[in-house]
């Protein structure tokens, strides 16, 4: 049988899993000791963050007075039906950096992998090249007699002198 | 209907708590929340009607402190300690508070706030509404942090149990 997803295990803890997730979560953990053992590390872990973080030296930060320049007794209807006009959370500028220049690097190899690829589809390809040369020590280069012996793909054969 | 001094008081500490465990700086917490106060001034003055006000002040709370963050361009250095302790205060509470705010420190943004809020009681819908991060995503985020968030603690070797 296969274990639980942490994050499943992790909304199960804090009442959030589906009827169908907590339904699925009950019924293995009542025959795999392993998940019930990852449930209970899950909770103390959790638990611990949660007293650690919830008990701060400034929990009971002292209420600085309003600025001047704002009018307290301004009122506030919080039960209004527009939508919230919500900010955007940003993503930091290196992070947004980091996902544009890789996004630019991917398309630049694209773009220099295309043609390579077409250039080779076309090119006449060499399968095999021999030289066959008689030197003469005593006659110079350029009269020496050569003769190439081309073997194209297709087995046809070529000789060049 | 409230006046927006009701809503200032009802929400400053809690704002101001999450702003300090994001950019763990007592001064630039407070005018952060500060300055998200006046934003929250500026567009009830505007006609603006908000229909989640808890959701949108946390998240310009998360938002301001990010952007503080990016701004500073660096995380704070691991050494250094703001809040010299007090006579009142027990010198092990002390400890702990630095160790938890340095464990802090050391994750992203957006993990902090979600370790904030979850800590605060908040469930996996408001969560995800202030932080930006899908809800689907939530609970793996959340148990992803949690993990995180407990290594910073052993490694700064804070005995937990």
């Amino acid at each position: 049988m296969k274990c639980i997803d942490t994050d499943i295990l992790q909304k199960y803890l804090d009442g959030e899993a589906s009827t169908d997730e907590k339904t699925g979560v009950e019924a293995h953990l009542k025959s795999c000791d392993l998940c019930t053992f990852r449930l209970t590390q899950l909770q103390g872990r959790a638990e611990r963050v949660k007293w650690l973080l919830s008990s701060s030296l400034d929990a009971e930060a002292a209420l600085p007075p309003l600025p001047s320049n704002l009018n307290g007794k301004l009122s506030v209807n919080v039960s209004g039906v527009e939508a919230l006009d919500e900010p955007r959370v940003k993503r930091p500028l290196l992070k947004r950096w980091t996902i544009g220049l890789s996004a630019a690097c991917i398309l630049g190899l694209v773009f220099l992998y295309k043609p390579l690829v077409c250039r080779g589809e076309n090119q006449e390809m060499v399968r095999m090249q021999r030289e066959i040369v008689e030197v003469d020590a005593n006659s110079p280069y350029s009269q020496q007699e050569t003769v190439m012996t081309i073997v194209d793909e297709s087995g046809n054969v070529t000789y060049m002198e | 209907m409230r006046t927006f001094e009701d809503i200032y008081a009802e929400n400053y500490a809690r704002l101001h708590r999450l702003a300090l465990r994001m950019v763990d700086d007592r001064e630039s917490a407070s005018d952060i929340v500060q300055e998200v106060f006046t934003a929250l001034y500026e567009k009830l003055t505007a006609g603006t009607v908000l229909l989640y006000l808890n959701t949108w002040l946390y998240r310009v709370t998360i938002n301001k402190c990010t952007d503080h963050l990016n701004r500073q361009k660096r995380y704070r250095p691991l050494e250094e300690v703001k809040d010299a302790p007090t006579e009142e205060i027990l010198p092990e509470r002390v400890e702990r508070e630095r160790v938890v705010q340095q464990a802090l420190s050391r994750l992203k943004p957006t993990e902090r706030a979600l370790l904030v809020l979850y800590s605060e009681g908040f469930s996996y819908k408001e969560i995800s509404d202030s932080t930006g991060i899908r809800f689907s995503s939530v609970g793996k985020t959340l148990a992803r942090s949690l993990v995180k968030m407990e290594e910073q603690l052993k490694t700064l070797s804070y005995e937990m149990y």
